[in-house]
């Protein structure tokens, strides 16, 4: 009982009960004024008219007219049959119609049961009295019927009860029921939270499919917790490939510096051996930064400098950088951009990003080979993408290929981490763009696909999204 | 030179400070904020070397009390926070350079003389650079070695103003990336050696005493032996 009446909901439905019993009431007193108090009124109206005439008829005309005056009046055909009583100034009764009055003369209205019995029957009467009495002693009584509202009055003040007994009750049956109701929808969202901080991210709460608040309230955290799972599963796969991958560098590192120390005596190999050495924990230092950098990027705690930014220069300026490398391997590097073109971006991180891909393509393209850079636009969106002549990737290797540490089949003869699309694809979803990888026929067409004017996308894309796209 | 040394990781501050002893300057070394404020304040040094996470105080709070009260001593910030954005926030709050841990000293060290040259007193604007027989005409964008006239294109014009503003000094590859190129990125191949060997082609033909050094693992030094 104390739970319930801590419990939101029931205490909700008990101020709910409290407000309608207050309009019952005002509806009720409404009604019984109108239909109780109003004719009581008119009525009394009339009885004081009645009484003021004869107390006029007595004073003025003495004894013998009033009591004419009142029998008269007893035999009128009326609507609310007349009642009175009159004693004369030495105590006696002189006529009256009234079983019975009060003995003391009361200066307020009398209500009096004043049943006739004629032929063997009864007929209910209730006079409403005015009491009066003379300076020479005498008194007069004055009624008149008001049967039929002194019962609705009766009727009306006996139902009071069993109205406002039913109101609250039904009120509270209804409450409880309602916060019995709203506790269960709760208690399911509890015992997925309790689920998920037991340590199971797979935990959801249960969603009717009737669109109700707590359903949408409930799709909401459950799309939270697919989120936070996702990004959970991430974090695990990362350091179960981190822990994987490292271990070959570290091999190559120890290996490195043990045969360092046993060339001690030939100072030349030794120093070629520490350089290796170096080198080696230069790359393990980059794949760390590359790790920690795509794992702040997507998780959203990198602080972008988005700006207005001109991606037409910002890709020659990647081009221009890479030309030398193109120019080494023999291959053309073909560059198609308007003059200058808008867009907002993180220009640090697109550079990179760009420059990533670019890389790859002079990477896996043949000696002989072009690799174009392609900006477009339309008004809708700008199109940023890096061709080439190489190997390509089948449909599975384009569906993981931004996975950390992955490498497709014609990585294996190239250097590298795996970790440069997967930086790409971090990046690309920073900016809500879509990073899509198209076959050629012949290589691999990388495309950013930025959407302008619309910079909210991002928010409700998933960060894994601008992975793959459609081989078209 | 005389360097102040802020870092309170004791492994961190040894290997500093010996390496920077080695290379021939004096080393004040302090191991909190507070401490290494109050140092600051009390002596007039060549460069500060001031480590982000501090205890007592911030590194980022020194950094900021020191330029408040127009402290304008060159410093170098060493930070585990390695990533672009973190450096951008270390150089906007009034760092003159920012290096991410982990790093190897001779990257600290190219560093630190680099910035030591720029100094907090403004020399005259330079015009023309010289080393060697080269000559680089800055506001020209003229380069000759000799009486010979050398074609040079933008990005390899930078690269060379960048060594010889430097020159007798080692500018590492990161150096040469954040200066030369304004993007900070890291670039997955050696892209800079390539650009810096092009260069190097047309500035130290055959026969030619060389100008352009490289050190081995490091970067670049230019210099007329």
């Amino acid at each position: 009982m104390k739970r319930l009446l801590h419990s939101l909901s029931f205490r909700l439905a008990l101020t709910y009960v409290g407000l309608f019993c207050l309009s019952v009431g005002l509806l009720l007193g409404f009604y019984y004024w109108a239909s109780v108090m109003g004719p009581f009124n008119d009525i009394k109206a009339e009885v004081d008219r009645d009484a003021r005439e004869l107390a006029r008829t007595y004073i003025v005309d003495g004894e013998g007219a009033i009591e004419a005056a009142l029998e008269k009046r007893a035999t009128q055909p009326s609507l609310r049959k007349p009642f009175h009583a009159f004693i004369d100034r030495h105590g006696r009764v002189l006529t009256a119609n009234l079983p019975s009055w009060p003995s003391a003369v009361s200066s307020e209205w009398v209500e009096i049961e004043a049943d006739v019995y004629r032929d063997g029957d009864e007929t209910d009467h209730h006079a409403i009295t005015r009491d009066r009495a003379f300076e020479d002693g005498a008194r007069l009584l004055v009624g008149r019927d008001a049967e039929d509202i002194a019962e609705l009055r009766e009727r009306l003040l006996e139902s009071v009860a069993w109205i406002f007994g039913g109101t609250v009750l039904l009120g509270l049956i209804g409450g409880l029921f309602m916060s019995l109701a709203i506790r269960a929808r709760i208690e399911a969202v509890n015992q997925a939270a309790r689920k998920v901080m037991a340590g199971d991210l797979s935990g959801r709460i249960p969603v009717r499919g009737t669109g109700d608040d707590f359903d949408r309230l409930g799709e909401t955290l459950n799309h939270m917790l697919a989120r936070i799972e996702e990004l959970f599963e991430a974090v695990r796969r990362v350091s179960d490939n981190v822990a994987h991958e490292l271990r070959t560098p570290l091999m190559r590192l120890m290996v490195q510096l043990e045969r360092a120390q046993l060339a001690d005596t030939d100072r030349d190999k030794r120093n070629e051996l520490l350089s290796a050495a170096i080198a080696e924990a230069r790359r393990l230092h980059r794949v760390f930064d590359a790790l920690l950098r795509i794992a702040r990027i997507e998780s959203g705690r990198y602080q972008s400098q988005m700006k207005t930014l001109d991606a037409a220069a910002l890709v020659r300026d990647v081009a221009e950088l890479h030309s030398l490398d193109a120019e080494r391997q023999g291959i053309r590097l073909e560059v198609a951009a308007p003059a200058q073109l808008d867009l907002v971006g993180d220009p640090d991180l697109l550079f990179q990003a760009i420059s990533n891909l670019l890389d790859n393509a002079l990477k896996y393209s043949p000696e002989g080979g072009t690799v174009s850079l392609t900006v477009e636009h339309t008004d809708a969106r700008v199109s940023i993408s890096v061709a080439d002549d190489g190997p390509g990737l089948d449909e599975e290797e384009a569906a993981r290929v931004t996975e950390r540490f992955f490498r497709g089949r014609a990585g294996a003869d190239h250097p590298g981490e795996g970790l440069g699309l997967s930086l790409v694809a971090a990046i690309a979803s920073l900016h809500g763009a879509e990073l899509i990888f198209a076959r050629r026929p012949r290589g691999l067409r990388a495309e950013i696909v930025f959407w302008r004017h619309t910079p909210a996308r991002g928010a409700d894309h998933p960060v894994k999204a601008g992975s793959t796209g459609g081989d078209t | 030179m005389h360097i102040l040394l802020i870092e309170d990781d004791d492994a961190v501050a040894d290997y500093v400070a010996v390496g920077l002893k080695e290379a021939g300057h004096l080393v004040d070394r302090c191991y909190d904020g507070r401490e290494g404020l109050i140092q600051a304040t009390c002596e007039d040094y060549d460069i500060i070397i001031l480590d982000r996470m501090l205890p007592s105080i911030d590194g980022m709070k020194v950094l900021s009390t020191l330029r408040a009260t127009d402290d304008a001593t060159p410093i170098l910030i060493l930070s585990a926070l390695g990533d672009v954005d973190e450096r951008v926030k270390g150089l906007r709050a009034g760092g003159d350079d920012y290096l991410p841990k982990p790093f190897m000293l001779s990257e600290l060290i190219a560093r630190v003389e680099a910035l030591a040259r720029r100094g907090p007193v403004a020399s005259e604007p330079v015009t023309t650079l010289r080393v060697g027989d080269l000559e680089i005409d800055l506001l020209g964008h003229r380069v000759t070695r000799g009486t010979e006239r050398i074609d040079l294109t933008q990005r390899e014009f930078r690269i060379l103003e960048h060594l010889a503003s430097n020159a007798g000094r080692v500018v590492t590859r990161s150096m040469l990336l954040e200066k030369v190129w304004e993007y900070n990125f890291d670039p997955q191949t050696n892209i800079i050696d390539q650009h810096v060997s092009k260069l190097r082609q047309k500035i130290d033909r055959e026969g030619a005493q060389p100008l352009i050094h490289t050190v081995r693992g490091v970067g670049y030094v230019m210099r007329a032996e």
